[in-house]
């Protein structure tokens, strides 16, 4: 037991990284006193399940783990002020409660391309409400529309057309998930949602809901229109980090915090998950949210008080059926100013690349000297082990690399 | 009587003619005379680069192909061309004056390399890259040179460079099209092949054209000025010594001379069988504009010209449809190939594609809507060419796809034991794999002379032999096992 | 059943128990009625058994063999005794060794108490054997220090058998059936070159079209005939099942009408699973996600299917878990207590299944019974005519007691009966400096084991087609295995062995050396117990072709297929135990970055002491090896039959390198049959499993380091030196590894 921490923990949130760190500390130092805050009226749940409740393979109550006997939830309730001299946080119902550590698992909110509310504005696919809403809409409409071809709105639009319903993606950008996929793997990715039935319409700004009498949809930003019964934003998410920031917190994208997990500007202040900053990255994903939450549970339960955190190599992941696509590291190499596709940018760097227009398969690995630094895998994952090892791992590779993209070349 | 049959030009394809016409028979019976430009006897112009490397000219030379049994004999008179023809009278004049009559007559005068009517590019240092004499003459002068251009970056430039690389202490190629050998391979082929090219040492110039060859005092090229395409300034280079290797233009002029129809770009235009607008004259090889709207300038269309004329003549109704263009070669140590559809003409085309910088490989196939593989480049790494070009047209076997195939290594390879009976096994005779199949069965323990004796596979270009060889391994197997 | 003329028996290795004939090389067809035993000086013959069901006449290298144990040029053929510590071992005469033993014992026993003497017996031992190897540890030393090398072998699967079915039989159903069901998930065995006759089952399957998935961390032989094989990282198999298990419940193909009657526990089970997710478990175990996918599905839509493990998935630290893991999935698909269908262990032992039923184990006694259960122990001291309470209580799990060996409060003489754990114990050099720390040590075995040469007394002992005795396979088939030559004269059975120490220690009584007798006495004391041996006789076992356990009485017809109504619990439902991953007990770092697995081959047999010794099977496999993968190898700057070293925290091994595109680049391969430099033990974790006491061999972290120097290699030297002595001069003092 960390005693040298406090026994008095107040975790904020609990999604993905505050329930795994609850259950973590409270089997790992069961005499700390926990309080949970969260907003969510529902209890914690794993978030990437939603999908699964969307499909309705789940029933919401089936992907919530079961609440840890002895610990204080205070659901419904979000906070409204951490007095950081006091070490006591004040709720939204007047309570205050103070704390020896404080531990932020706030997590992220989507971002919105207008105000949100009035009916046909759209909403997100963020919360199990959302997703319970969206499953109800989709019940009586027919047409979708998913504004944001990032990996939730691709995954998104996948789900729904797995649902019979007729998606349009509308992305911004020049191709799907421009920000993580070079143009050739966007364009394949493209071919892929249109076997899928999903109309994908990319370089367009969906720039307000259509607001038409017996119409709902979204007008594009050269005056088109998309009309569909269901609207979804999927345009990114932001660090729920207003709380830190007014408590005088260090804040850049997220609270940053060290290798210890604790926010640099007050030592009993401790962030993880979606609203951490650490080495400069604030990771969204629930792999490493539960590194980190299970790294500050050993930290302050005295199991391993030596653990730290060393950031997480992941492997983005999007797995709606029938894609499978993995995307990780520097894939982008090619910028408007080289030559032509996957020419690489550096003199040190080389891709190996395996590029598949009738299977719809596209994979990529970018190298420096011998590590890989970045890839992509869509359509065909049978090389994910080798190429996550030798990225996470930083394994030098061998003269061949035949292997990283392809596992008959591999077994000979 | 005997048949007059008069052959102008003695090069590869004339050579083959002959040849094909021996192996038939064809020479008896016949009176057949060969008027020569050049004054050697035919030889493997294909592998001219080794005589800038100093290989001696006579282990170029073909087959003899004079001496006939059975009072059989071809007269061939070297560096004495035809000058003109009278097509009314079936006679040829020579330069020496010489006068023959013919019943046939086949032209296959060849080309002459393409120069661009630049300044200066008659220049002293100047020379073009067909002959034996014009190799002879590049090495004399590259003894004394310290800069050369090549130009023309596609096959025959590429060849010229890497042997002049060995020579003169600083080589560019200048290519006007955007990439090295764009006829043959697709941009990121050329690319690729162009990293190889200059971690070799030699300096390439891509979508450049020559505007001017620069002289010193003594009117001996000094350099070349440069520009964009559109014509804007490129920065020049040195060159004591350049070479024009930038494409050929077909000898047609003495068809010009005497009526034969010849087509707007150059080249006689012949039909299907190779006849020119005379139906007593022929035209094979790069003189000749096929029905497919080309001059072909490669060795196997050539060949195969010269053998629907030799079939022709001998009573068969042989055709030409267009001849595979296909090219594998080791050019500068680099595996390149090129085969079919290499890049993509045919509509629905989808594409399948190997790149690994940091090896220099490239292999790209093309396949169709219906899964048939259609063509392909190889860079760097050619393994399994003969395979992917047997099934080129053919479906891709088994269960395997282009996917597999594509990546290099032995599962491009080991598809030979799987191809179809219907692909092509060896283009040059179009011999299928199976009757390769079937000439393997035949012998007890088959080896690839019976099969070479049985089919002709792989007696051209020999591109098709390890093919050949591993369809003999799987006949050889199965006696194993049965 | 048509009884071949000759001796209709079984082979000396692997728990198929294949049957096979011995005759005579030179018998001649005039002989009439069975063959009289023949003198060891007659070789014999192995021939083929086609009307035994197991192996319908088909046999491995390993079998076809077996009669080359019998040349008295590799075996011991006289007792040996070491005079003092550093001593050589000389021949000496039965009496004089026995007497030692026994004057041996009795010192230790007054100095330190009964349990500083311990024994250690074999799962190549007969259930007679096993059996009155118990009885011997409790009645005549009276010591609680009793266990065997099985639990090496398959004590994780008999522990999660035992708990979540309320019975423990390597199979619920006779080998043939995997023929006839849809669908095999077969984890961590690489049955085409443990037990190669029973890869035609597995052929038969996907002949008729079933499926066949594998999972493994090597692509072997076994692997290579799957229509999927998963290669996960050695010891991440739990969380590969707890993945399964999440993508069966994610896409609805739980069995919920199954679950809900024949089972307890789901919902525990699956507040588990639900923590792992697929791309968790794709990072966690290696294994791609849609292979996962793919996996389950096929499980899954099969109507019927098989979970089958073996020592991969169950010699870990979390073996027990692991084993739960797999048997949650399979109840969960509905996929068990149905023809066909259900979760087995692939036994590895000669009679791994029948020794540790039969209380040779350090927490049974016979019949499968527990030492704790009160009925049971009144139950066995009523057949063994001692008092419930002189019954000592469960002793030290196998490597624990050799780990105490020479310790204070651990034994200080230890008899060792068929088993070398000098070879083929985890951290194997250890053991061994356990073992010479010892007071006494005595060895009972047919050759001289790297174990035997350490002992201080050697008692050459009789040999499968020299005694006979019943065995139980892996099927729960209790087999006879027949004499079919006498021994040579100076060896004795084991049986005898026990029974003339046990009347040296003044237990005259009770230890019968003859097979039948004791079969006898064994059916008595099984009687009631889960593995119910009463009404099984010889006669019935050699008319049925074997007979399955349990059985009750002479009228019974035995139980082929377990479980079909009711599972053995009280309650007759199965148990879904919530298990929860975790890493293995050495997760690899930087200055051990490799996973080490260590496994058989095709040619050898456990510990090697046996196979080592047959010329054919030596040629055929020579000596240890490293398998690596060829990016690995590079990266190293090792070429294929380089030296090289796999170094661990607790030693090093030394064998060429075999390069293998079969193996992940991030695990190294090493088998375990030899000593000596090559000893892959040396470097293994004996980090044990807290419910089961099975060690970790399956994975512990290694580096690979190239050794340039020549290496010599003494087992070579250990098996030229063994041929000498028995050819050159059988009773001459015999310079063995002296003890320090």
């Amino acid at each position: 037991m960390g005693r040298s921490v406090g026994r008095r923990v107040v975790v904020v949130g609990q999604g993905m990284a505050g329930a795994r760190f609850v259950r973590r500390l409270a089997a790992w130092a069961p005499d700390v006193r926990i309080t949970v805050y969260d907003t969510e009226t529902r209890p914690g749940y794993n978030r990437l399940l939603l999908t699964g409740v969307l499909a309705g393979r789940h029933r919401p109550e089936d992907i919530s783990p079961p609440q840890v006997p002895g610990i204080d939830v205070h659901a419904g309730v979000h906070l409204v002020a951490v007095n950081r001299n006091t070490r006591t946080v004040i709720a939204s119902d007047g309570t205050a409660q103070p704390y020896d550590t404080l531990v932020l698992a706030t997590g992220n909110r989507p971002t919105h391309p207008w105000r949100l509310g009035r009916a046909g504005d759209g909403r997100p696919l963020h919360t199990l409400t959302d997703c319970l809403r969206l499953r109800e809409d989709t019940r009586k409409g027919r047409t979708s529309v998913v504004v944001g071809g990032g990996l939730l709105g691709v995954e998104t639009a996948l789900t729904l057309a797995a649902r019979g319903q007729d998606v349009t993606l509308v992305h911004r950008g020049r191709h799907l998930m421009d920000r993580r996929l070079d143009a050739a793997a966007g364009a394949m990715l493209r071919a892929v949602l249109r076997d899928c039935g999903i109309t994908v319409r990319t370089g367009a700004s969906a720039c307000a809901p259509l607001r038409e009498p017996g119409a709902t949809g979204v007008v594009l930003d050269d005056s088109s229109v998309v009309s569909a019964d269901t609207t979804v934003i999927a345009c990114g998410v932001t660090p729920r980090v207003g709380l830190a920031r007014a408590a005088g917190l260090a804040v850049n994208k997220g609270l940053i915090v060290d290798d210890a997990l604790r926010s640099v500007t007050d030592p009993s202040v401790h962030a993880i998950g979606a609203c951490a900053e650490h080495r400069g990255v604030v990771h969204d994903t629930a792999l490493p949210a539960w590194e980190q939450a299970d790294v500050l549970a050993a930290r302050l339960s005295g199991h391993d008080r030596g653990a730290t955190y060393r950031g997480t190599r992941v492997l983005t992941r999007l797995a709606a059926a029938p894609v499978d696509l993995a995307v990780f590291g520097v894939t982008r190499t090619d910028g408007p100013t080289t030559r032509g596709p996957s020419a690489p940018t550096r003199p040190d760097t080389d891709v190996v690349c395996l590029s598949d227009a009738v299977r719809r398969t596209y994979k990529k690995v970018v190298t420096r000297g011998n590590r890989v630094v970045g890839g992509i895998l869509l359509g065909d994952l049978s090389t994910v082990d080798v190429v996550r090892r030798a990225y996470e791992e930083a394994v030098p590779l061998p003269q061949d690399r035949v292997h990283l993209v392809s596992a008959a070349g591999a077994a000979s | 009587m005997n048949e007059r049959l008069v052959l102008v030009g003695y090069g590869m394809t004339g050579h083959r003619l002959l040849t094909a016409l021996r192996t038939a028979g064809g020479l008896h019976g016949r009176q057949v005379t060969v008027l020569a430009e050049e004054t050697r006897p035919a030889y493997d112009r294909v592998r001219l680069s080794e005589c800038l490397r100093g290989t001696r000219p006579e282990r170029l030379l073909l087959d003899d192909v004079t001496p006939g049994g059975d009072g059989a004999g071809v007269r061939v008179h070297l560096g004495d061309p035809v000058v003109a023809v009278d097509r009314a009278g079936r006679l040829v004049t020579t330069a020496s004056g010489r006068t023959l009559g013919y019943d046939v007559l086949v032209l296959a005068t060849g080309s002459r390399p393409f120069v661009p009517e630049v300044p200066g590019a008659g220049a002293q240092g100047c020379f073009g890259y067909r002959t034996v004499e014009d190799a002879e003459a590049i090495r004399a002068r590259a003894s004394r040179a310290r800069t050369a251009a090549v130009v023309g970056g596609g096959l025959l430039g590429l060849e010229a460079a890497g042997a002049l690389r060995a020579l003169v202490p600083d080589t560019h190629i200048v290519e006007f099209a955007p990439w090295l050998m764009h006829r043959q391979l697709d941009e990121q082929g050329g690319r690729t092949l162009r990293r190889h090219i200059e971690d070799l040492g030699v300096t390439v110039h891509t979508g450049t054209r020559v505007t001017q060859v620069t002289t010193d005092e003594h009117g001996r090229a000094s350099g070349l000025r440069l520009a964009t395409p559109d014509g804007d300034p490129l920065p020049g280079v040195d060159a004591d010594l350049v070479v024009f290797a930038a494409g050929v233009r077909p000898r047609d002029e003495l068809a010009r001379a005497c009526g034969l129809v010849v087509g707007p770009g150059g080249g006689i235009v012949v039909d299907e069988s190779c006849r020119t607008s005379d139906p007593r004259v022929h035209a094979i090889g790069e003189c000749a504009l096929t029905p497919d709207g080309r001059v072909h300038a490669l060795a196997a269309p050539g060949f195969a010209m010269a053998d629907v004329v030799a079939d022709r003549l001998l009573g068969t109704a042989a055709a030409f449809t267009g001849a595979d263009t296909s090219t594998s070669l080791k050019l500068l140590d680099v595996a390149v190939a090129s085969f079919g559809d290499a890049l993509g003409e045919t509509p629905g085309t989808h594409e399948v594609r190997y790149l690994d910088t940091a090896a220099g490989v490239y292999r790209n196939l093309r396949v169709g809507d219906d899964g048939r593989l259609l063509g392909g480049v190889l860079v760097g790494d050619s393994s399994g060419y003969a395979a992917l070009r047997s099934l080129t047209g053919a479906g891709v076997p088994g269960a395997s796809s282009a996917g597999d195939l594509v990546v290099p290594g032995p599962a491009g390879a080991a598809v030979a034991g799987r191809m179809p009976d219907d692909a092509t096994a060896c283009f040059c005779h179009n011999v299928s794999v199976g009757t390769v199949r079937r000439a393997a069965a035949a012998d007890g323990r088959p080896d690839l002379d019976g099969v070479r004796r049985r089919t002709r596979a792989g007696t051209g270009c020999g591109s098709c032999v390890p093919a050949l060889a591993s369809l003999i391994d799987e006949q050889l197997t199965a006696h194993d096992h049965g | 059943m048509i009884e071949p003329t000759g001796t209709t028996t079984h082979c000396p290795y692997c728990s198929l128990q294949c049957g096979m004939v011995l005759r005579p090389t030179d018998d001649r067809t005039d002989h009439a009625g069975p063959p009289a035993p023949t003198t060891p000086a007659t070789p014999l013959s192995v021939e083929e058994w086609p009307g035994f069901p197991v192996n319908r006449g088909a046999l491995c290298g390993k079998g076809r063999s077996a009669a080359d144990l019998l040349n008295p040029a590799v075996r011991l053929t006289t007792p040996l005794v070491r005079d003092r510590p550093g001593a050589p071992l000389r021949p000496a005469t039965w009496n004089e060794a026995l007497d030692r033993v026994a004057s041996g014992v009795r010192r230790i026993r007054d100095g330190h108490g009964a349990e500083a003497v311990g024994v250690f017996g074999g799962g190549g031992l007969t259930n007679e054997k096993a059996y009155l190897l118990g009885k011997f540890a409790r009645v005549a030393l009276r010591t609680p220090s009793i266990d065997y090398n099985g639990r090496f072998c398959m004590s994780s699967a008999a522990t999660a058998s035992n708990r979540a079915f309320g019975l423990d039989r390597g199979l619920p159903f006779p080998l043939a059936d995997i023929a006839a069901t849809d669908c095999v998930l077969l984890v961590g065995s690489n049955l085409a070159d443990t037990m190669p006759p029973a890869l035609r089952y597995l052929t038969e399957l996907t002949g008729r079209g079933g499926r066949l998935i594998v999972v493994d961390p090597r692509r072997t032989r076994t692997a290579a005939q799957a229509h999927l094989h998963l290669q996960p990282l050695p010891g991440s198999d739990l969380a590969l099942a707890l993945g399964m298990l999440h993508i069966a419940i994610d896409g609805g193909l739980v069995d919920t009408e199954f679950v809900a009657r024949r089972t307890t526990g789901f919902e525990a089970v699956r507040t588990i699973a639900m923590d792992y997710w697929p791309t968790r478990v794709e990072r966690l175990t290696g294994v791609p996600v849609h292979q996962l996918r793919q996996a389950v599905q096929t499980l899954a839509a099969a109507p019927a299917a098989m979970v089958l493990t073996a020592r991969g998935s169950e010699q870990h630290s979390k073996g027990t878990d692991t084993v739960h893991g797999w048997i949650n999935l399979c109840l969960a698909l509905g996929k068990a207590a149905r023809p066909r269908s259900g979760y087995g262990c692939l036994t590895g032992q000669g009679n791994g299944q029948g020794g540790r039923e039969h209380g040779q184990k350090a927490d049974q006694l016979p019949g499968y019974r527990s030492l704790t259960d009160p009925a049971a122990r009144e139950h066995v001291a009523r057949v063994w005519g001692i008092e419930p309470a002189d019954l000592p209580g469960p002793g030290r799990s196998a490597y624990e007691l050799l780990d105490s060996a020479g310790t204070p409060g651990g034994v200080r003489a230890l008899l060792v009966f068929g088993s070398n754990p000098v070879v083929s114990a985890p951290r194997a050099a250890h053991v061994e400096e356990r073992l010479r720390a010892l007071d006494l040590l005595v060895v009972s075995d047919v050759v001289l084991s790297e174990t035997a040469a350490l002992a201080d007394v050697v008692l050459p002992s009789a040999q499968w087609a020299e005694e006979t005795g019943t065995l139980t396979n892996l099927e729960g088939r209790v087999v006879l295995r027949r004499k079919a030559v006498d021994p040579p004269p100076q060896v004795r059975t084991d049986l005898q062995i026990l029974s003339a120490l046990a009347d040296r220690l003044g237990v005259p009584h009770g230890f019968p050396a003859e097979p039948r007798a004791v079969f006898e006495e064994l059916r008595r004391a099984s009687a009631g117990g889960p593995a119910d041996y009463s009404g099984i006789s010889y006669e019935r076992i050699t008319g049925e072709g074997g007979v399955f356990w349990p059985c009750p009485d002479e009228e019974h017809p035995g139980t082929p297929r377990l479980f079909l109504d009711s599972f053995a619990t009280p309650d007759g439902r199965a148990r879904m135990v919530a298990v929860d991953y975790r890493p293995v007990a050495e997760p690899p770092d930087e200055r051990y970055p490799l996973y080490l697995v260590t496994g058989r081959v095709l040619a050898h047999y456990q510990s090697g002491a046996q196979t080592r010794r047959v010329p054919a099977l030596r040629a055929a496999e020579p000596g240890p090896f490293v398998e690596l993968h060829p990016h690995l190898a590079d990266r190293l700057g090792v070429a294929e039959g380089d030296q090289v070293a796999v170094v661990s925290r607790r030693g090093r091994a030394v064998a060429p390198a075999r390069l293998s595109t079969a193996i992940r680049s991030d695990v190294v391969f090493m088998p375990f049959h030899w000593a000596g430099p090559g000893r892959a033990n040396t470097v293994t974790n004996p980090a044990l499993d807290p419910l089961s006491g099975m060690p970790e061999f399956k994975v512990c972290a290694v580096r690979l380091e190239p050794v340039t120097a020549p290496v010599p290699d003494p087992a070579h030297k250990n098996v030229r030196h063994i041929v000498g002595h028995g050819e050159a001069a059988p009773h001459a003092a015999a310079p063995v590894t002296s003890r320090t």
